[in-house]
């Protein structure tokens, strides 16, 4: 089975630590919600184990036959005002950019394919990037992700300015993805409902330090979630078993 | 939907089969140009002469081979090396600034070239006997110097898009102004010279000029076409591309080293050139879509194009002295922009 | 990265000196020329230091600068050898000596037969092709036509045209003197060339040397020299030291207002002019364009003497000037700014030179001179024209 393990990571700028001493394990076919107040450093956390930043400490990514590197380690960012004019197919054959070489090989055209018929949206392949919704875009970069097979996805606040119907769509390909693969997936979400329902496991992150991991239930506490977020809240269990979280009052 | 899709597959190669089409067609209509302006001068030489000074060969010693070999091939070539040079530049700069209104004027370094030519030209600097060599040289060596300033620039404060911008318009404004210090204190006749080169004109040709300008096009673009793929992907975004795991800053530094001598060659012979560093990668961005590895030989292409047809009216207009060529860019130039803002989509 | 800056330098290394070695190739003489020859029949260094030997008296000329001082040293018979000069713009920016040349010689007009336009007065370049075309022997410019045209050069030396670079901008008298000695030899005129210098030299040196003999005290005039071509409003260029009407007030150990110059020229500050208190006032003058509000100041060809006057007038009552020393002496003159760059400016020398000392060269008559000199070496230009004026 596929092992992530991240063991003190931490990174600074400058003189301020970011994330410090940060250690966790992942397990293959579990998707793992980051959570915690804005600017913690949730981005800073995936992204150190892109190695898309400077970090300390180690990460290893490996199974029972062999070892792997940050080049199996896909990040996905938030699709923010990107208005590429590339169609759709080559905005995700992009996403091979480092092993495209001057003629595009059949496979690699196919490999696009997969995965744009995977997400359903092999109809917009020829659409220039620039003119789809906002959460097509959202889907397209993870497209891009996806295309190289990764055996990490770090998803970075996916579901930002995405409408209902997006929000789920993403979501469940990023799960049907780690399900089907035994792949890792590690995401960030504001939304606490969207992280305890996708997520197998969470990571509450609190001044630079992991202050809870672990299933939902264990971290969706109140007196936890008061304590990082300073808000009164309730949380219970709704008749689908998703668990709501809802804020009374600051503290 | 089936796994293995042959229409999907297919849409994608047709796309690739038009862009080839489109660049052969552009080829095509880059060799018709080249004939066209051969055939165009004063010497008002007839087609049939043409071919045989064309056969004849530099050596002979006729007025006709004079006027072909000497005068009007150098001319034709540097035309296209130049256009060429300045259209691919110009997608470049357009890359690495992350903006489409740039030229290759936007980083300053061809307001340093025209500063170096004016130094020269205000003190009679001469290489090898030759005048025209040393305003050439002293023309490269201070867009290098600048270069190397906005090099180093970007060491200190990162190479991002802003730094460029910003740098380049300070040595925009700084080089404009010495310039014209030198034009200010230089006699009438010394002005004039210096004024007259800041229009690029084609009669500055030489063989040299087209083996520089040649041999830089054709190393430059190969360097620029083995990173293809990285700069299709920094124009999809550069957030994007850091993320997918391209060094963003070590792409900007390379491609602007390139740029910046592409820059400086194009300028130092015949002078600054407007609007085909503009508009030649507009035209084949709305022809092509992004992908590099046909925008760039198409923006070399259609910078060349639009330099010869640029050169041809030019001459067709001149009755005795000769428009120079940067004007005419400009004038032609313009329409294309028209068409160009209203077809652009926000 | 380094490798591939490495590689280009290398590759820019190589191409350079490649194409330093064709560039010989193409200044090879052209084939055949080297027929048997003894020795050079002409031979001289131009005014831009360049070697120039030539086996045979030229018979096809190109004259793209200085045409007037051709013909004055060719006379009106070396025009027929001239088939291309720079026509385009001169009407524009020198209508007098545009008119008149062109009556008197209307082949500059072109046409059939005519002399063809080879360049302007807009720019320096010349149309190279047009020139080769029409196989001169030699072709005859100025210094800021060689730089501007220097790629070129090589072109027309490939086609066994001469390219002989004079000057007559830079106002000197050495220059003046080599250029009109170049003329002499490339002509067959060496006599008419050697007495066209020795009247320049002798008339320079002897204005020279009566002020010389002048004490000091009597050196004070301060003179200020102002171009016209800006109108009543505003002030024209004003001339330092080195350069034009400047250069001539200095030789005159006058006090050039305008002497401190950063520039070569440049408008002076219009409270200096009134601080300075000039004692004399010249105002240059030509057929300009953009004479908007009617009052530049006009001299030269075809001007008439009452326009002139007019002119000149409106320059004098410059109200902020009703208190200038010279204002209230009417020590206020016009001069012809086109007759600069000429072998006959040695009259306008003589001119300045009579006004600021009038009583040490009551003997001279310049514009007798002038007139006198044109009618020996160019007889066939008819002219009228206002040249040196007083106002009245």
């Amino acid at each position: 089975m596929l092992q992530l393990s991240i063991e003190n990571l931490q990174v600074k700028y400058g003189s301020q630590v970011i994330i410090d001493h940060v250690s966790a394990r992942f397990n293959g076919g579990n998707m793992t919600a980051v959570i915690g107040k804005n600017g913690v450093g949730k981005t800073t956390l995936i992204k150190a184990i892109a190695k898309l930043v400077r970090r300390g400490g180690t990460v290893r990514l490996y199974d029972e036959k062999r070892n792997y590197s940050s080049q199996d380690i896909a990040y996905v960012p938030q699709m923010g005002n990107a208005a590429a004019r590339l169609t759709v197919f080559e905005m995700v054959l992009l996403g091979l950019v480092k092993d495209l070489r001057w003629k595009v090989g059949e496979d690699q055209i196919q490999a696009v394919t997969d995965v744009l018929t995977r997400l359903n949206l092999l109809a917009l392949s020829q659409k220039p990037f620039h003119q789809l919704s906002g959460g097509q875009k959202q889907l397209i970069f993870m497209a891009q992700s996806l295309v190289s097979h990764p055996r990490v996805l770090l998803l970075d606040e996916p579901t930002n300015a995405l409408d209902l119907r997006h929000q789920l769509i993403v979501m469940d390909q990023a799960r049907s993805y780690t399900k089907e693969t035994g792949a890792i997936t590690i995401f960030v979400v504001h939304d606490l409902m969207l992280a305890s329902r996708y997520g197998d496991n969470m990571i509450l992150l609190d001044d630079t330090q992991i202050k809870t991991q672990g299933p939902p239930q264990e971290v969706l506490r109140p007196d936890l979630l008061e304590s990082v977020y300073h808000v009164k809240v309730d949380v219970e269990k709704n008749g689908r078993g998703y668990f709501n979280v809802t804020p009374i009052a600051p503290i | 939907m089936q796994q293995n899709n042959p229409v999907c597959t297919s849409i994608y190669t047709d796309i690739n089969k038009s862009r080839i089409i489109i660049s052969l067609c552009s080829l095509a209509a880059l060799f018709l140009a080249v004939i066209a302006d051969l055939a165009v001068g004063s010497a008002n030489i007839g087609v049939q002469a043409i071919l045989t000074a064309l056969w004849a060969g530099p050596g002979a010693q006729t007025v006709n081979t004079v006027v072909l070999w000497d005068i009007r091939l150098p001319m034709t070539l540097t035309c296209i090396f130049v256009g060429g040079s300045l259209g691919v530049a110009g997608l470049q700069v357009q890359t690495i600034t992350n903006n489409p209104l740039a030229s290759p004027y936007t980083l300053g370094i061809s307001a340093a070239a025209s500063f170096g030519a004016a130094i020269s030209i205000t003190v009679g600097f001469a290489v090898a006997g030759y005048l025209w060599l040393g305003t050439s040289l002293l023309a490269f060596l201070l867009a290098m110097l600048v270069s190397m300033l906005i090099f180093f620039m970007g060491k200190l404060k990162g190479m991002s898009t802003t730094t460029l911008i910003l740098t380049g318009i300070i040595m925009n404004f700084f080089f404009s102004a010495l310039q014209q210090f030198l034009q200010y204190r230089a006699s009438a006749e010394i002005a004039q010279v210096i004024s007259s080169w800041t229009f690029g004109n084609l009669a500055r040709s030489t063989w040299t000029s087209v083996a520089v300008n040649g041999v830089m096009l054709v190393f430059g673009s190969l360097l620029l076409l083995g990173w293809s793929w990285k700069l299709t992907a920094l124009s999809a975004g550069e957030e994007r591309a850091y993320s997918l795991g391209i060094n963003v800053e070590k792409l900007r530094f390379g491609v602007f080293v390139i740029s910046a001598f592409l820059i400086a060659e194009a300028v130092a012979f015949i002078g600054t050139v407007g609007f085909v560093g503009l508009v030649a990668p507009h035209c084949a961005r709305l022809l092509l879509g992004e992908d590099q590895r046909y925008l760039l030989p198409l923006c070399a292409c259609f910078g060349g194009l639009l330099m010869l047809l640029s050169s041809v009216v030019s001459k067709l207009m001149s009755v005795g002295s000769m428009l120079p060529v940067g004007i005419v860019t400009s004038i032609v130039g313009v329409p294309f922009l028209f068409v160009l803002l209203l077809r652009y989509k926000g | 990265m380094k490798k591939k800056l490495a590689l280009i330098l290398m590759c820019l290394l190589l191409v350079l000196s490649a194409s330093a070695c064709s560039n010989k190739g193409e200044n090879a003489p052209p084939a055949g020329s080297n027929r048997q020859q003894s020795s050079a029949a002409i031979t001289f260094s131009d005014l831009a230091g360049r070697r120039i030997e030539l086996e045979f008296r030229p018979e096809k000329y190109i004259v793209a600068n200085y045409i007037a001082n051709f013909l004055m040293v060719g006379g009106a018979e070396s025009l027929d050898q001239v088939v291309g000069m720079t026509f385009d713009g001169w009407e524009d920016t020198r209508f007098g000596e545009y008119t008149v040349f062109t009556q008197a010689f209307p082949r500059m007009l072109g046409g059939e037969g005519g002399i063809t336009s080879i360049g302007g007065y807009h720019d320096d370049i010349l149309n190279a092709e047009l020139i080769v075309s029409l196989k001169p022997d030699i072709i005859l410019m100025s210094n800021s036509q060689f730089t501007a045209n220097n790629q070129s050069i090589a072109a027309f030396e490939a086609a066994g045209i001469k390219v002989v670079v004079l000057d007559y901008h830079a106002q000197k008298l050495e220059n003046h003197s080599r250029s009109t000695e170049i003329l002499g030899k490339l002509l067959g005129r060496e006599k008419v060339a050697q007495e066209q210098i020795d009247a320049y030299v002798q008339a320079i040196n002897d204005v020279k040397a009566r002020i010389a003999a002048l004490p000091a005290e009597k050196k004070q005039k301060k003179v200020y020299v102002e171009l016209g071509n800006k109108g009543v409003g505003e002030y024209g260029n004003s001339y330092g030291n080195s350069m034009l009407w400047g250069g001539i007030i200095n030789n005159l150990e006058a006090k050039n207002l305008a002497g401190n110059l950063q520039a070569g020229y440049a408008p002076l500050d219009k409270e200096l002019v009134l601080t300075s208190d000039p004692d004399t006032i010249f105002i240059g003058g030509s057929i300009w364009s953009g004479d908007t509000k009617g009052d530049q100041m006009r001299m030269g060809f075809t001007v008439d003497e009452n326009t002139a006057q007019a002119r000149l007038k409106g320059f004098a009552q410059r109200p902020e000037w009703k208190n200038l020393t010279a204002v209230k002496n009417g020590e206020i003159y016009g001069i012809d700014h086109g007759s600069l760059r000429n072998m006959i400016d040695y009259t306008f020398t003589q001119y300045m030179a009579k006004v600021i000392y009038p009583d040490l060269f009551k003997d001279l008559d310049p514009e007798k001179t002038m007139n006198d000199y044109y009618a020996k070496y160019l007889p066939e230009l008819k002219y009228t024209g206002t040249f040196m004026i007083k106002l009245k």
